[in-house]
């Protein structure tokens, strides 16, 4: 089987055709913003990061801005620096560029301002989205597709509906030679003896396992209430983190784990399901991934939620059918029918497979017809950084 | 799907895909409870008692232990029901 997509010259494929512009540091947001609004067909994406003294957080910013530069769904890229900032744009510059697609930097202080900033990246913008009007999709296999797995305002019907099935189109996809990733730690706590079974190997078992204890010992330092449970979730009828975590779980089918990669890091290996080291916090979890190099997400909703992400495509998967209709707007695939007895696990998983070619293929999902391009880079953790235990709360 | 299901046969708790009301009669799995409490849809029902302390199943895992005394066809959340996950400083 086959999706069709834009070749790069690191020989990845792309599910879209974007050119990217992106700031070095938040400082430089006004020319990003000023940009998008002279010229709508770019991807800007302005955040709140760029100048930091703690060497931890800078350098996965710099692992979040290399890997959506590099990203297959990014043909050429726009960095807008400030001049000043912690960030090293250079690095920055360099690593794109080794992906061979086409990078400039336009540096406000160089230029003489945020005006003349402007009028350069927009030169170089306008030139990258001439050169992009030739391009065209040719054949992929879907060895070539990642598909980061999100679940987000989760329900008690998540874990029957939706993200059984999307384990069905995690095991399909698997089977085809393609490669998903399962992301929020915090979540996989009390289904980690579940998952590790699946592990290829005593390392990678051994690294899911030591990633978990790390996200549990981070959760009992910084959550009191020893609940670890959105308000939403609990409404819905969750109970404790592990009830969550089993249900999170079946979002990554039965398929072998073939690796654990640290926030934002690229896989090494495909074919398979890897798991990758974030928060629970949906819009920097998905960042992380997509910065990995997921061409594709998909996000499994019981409550229901609009996120997405810049760069890549999110196709939502509903657990619910009263949701999916009150949302409507919002929501791609129904695995409500499952609830309603109306479909099986597995037609609903095959459905989920074909809206995912047909969006890896160019075909739009809801989340980018409005579009919805949230993006977060994910804090390092507590116990990363070597805080004690009972430096908070003592 | 049934109006309760019970996910694993191992589970000592099964979920509410409908609203149940008080007192109500329902089927699991050939099992009839009663309903002790309301159970809104999506919340845990328990099948059969379940001890002080003792594990609470679901997806043939546990999810946690009873903080009291639970008996079948009681409401099963968070007033009853604990994580265990999480507690190590």
């Amino acid at each position: 089987m086959k999706f069709k997509g834009y070749r790069r010259p690191d020989g990845r494929f792309g599910v879209r055709n974007h050119v990217l512009v992106l700031p070095t540091v938040s400082c430089a947001d006004k020319v990003v913003y000023a940009l998008k609004s002279a010229l709508p067909e770019v991807v800007a994406v302005p955040h709140p990061y760029g100048c930091t003294f703690d060497v931890e957080e800078l350098g996965r910013f710099c692992e979040v801005l290399v890997g959506f530069g590099a990203h297959p769904n990014v043909r050429a890229v726009v960095l807008v620096s400030l001049g000043c900032e912690t960030t090293p744009v250079q690095e920055v510059y360099e690593r794109i560029r080794a992906s061979g697609k086409p990078v400039e930097v336009v540096e406000v202080q160089k230029e003489g301002g945020v005006r003349e900033a402007l009028e350069g990246a927009l030169k170089h913008a306008r030139r990258f989205l001439h050169e992009a009007e030739a391009d065209v999709r040719e054949e992929a296999p879907l060895s070539e597709l990642t598909v980061a797995l999100e679940c987000g305002g989760s329900d008690a019907y998540s874990g029957i509906s939706a993200n059984p099935a999307l384990g069905e189109f995690s095991d399909m996809l698997v089977a085809e030679g393609g490669t998903v990733i399962l992301s929020e730690t915090s979540e996989l706590v009390g289904a980690e003896h579940v998952l590790a079974r699946r592990a290829t190997s005593p390392d990678v078992r051994k690294a899911l396992l030591e990633v978990v204890r790390r996200a549990e010992r981070e959760l009992a330092l910084s959550s009191p209430d020893g609940l670890y449970l959105a308000p939403g979730n609990v409404e819905g009828g969750l109970t404790t983190i592990e009830e969550k975590s089993l249900g999170c779980a079946y979002k990554a089918g039965s398929s072998r784990i073939i690796e654990v990669v640290e926030y934002a890091r690229r896989p090494s290996k495909k074919g398979g399901v890897v798991v990758m080291d974030t928060p629970g916090y949906d819009v920097a979890s998905i960042t992380g991934m997509v910065a990995g190099g997921a061409q594709v997400v998909a996000f499994t909703t019981g409550r229901g939620t609009p996120t997405g992400c810049p760069i890549a495509p999110v196709v939502k998967v509903c657990s619910n059918t009263p949701t999916f209709l009150r949302l409507s707007e919002d929501m791609d695939v129904n695995a409500g029918t499952v609830v309603d007895g109306k479909e099986s696990i597995r037609e609903v998983g095959e459905r989920i497979f074909r809206e995912v070619l047909r969006v890896a293929s160019g075909g739009r999902t809801k989340s980018e017809d409005w579009p919805y391009q949230e993006f977060a880079v994910a804090h390092t953790s507590l116990v990363e950084k070597g805080v004690l235990c009972g430096a908070i709360g003592a | 799907m049934p109006k309760v299901l019970r996910i694993n046969p191992s589970d000592n708790v099964a979920v509410a895909l409908e609203p149940v009301g008080q007192g109500e009669e329902v089927e699991v799995c050939g099992l009839k409870i009663r309903a002790k409490q309301a159970v809104p849809p999506g919340h845990k029902l328990a099948l059969s008692y379940i001890p002080k302390g003792s594990e609470v199943v679901k997806y043939g895992s546990a999810i946690g232990r009873a903080t009291r005394d639970i008996s079948p066809g009681e409401w099963v959340h968070t007033h009853n029901l604990r994580g265990t996950r999480g507690r190590e400083g």
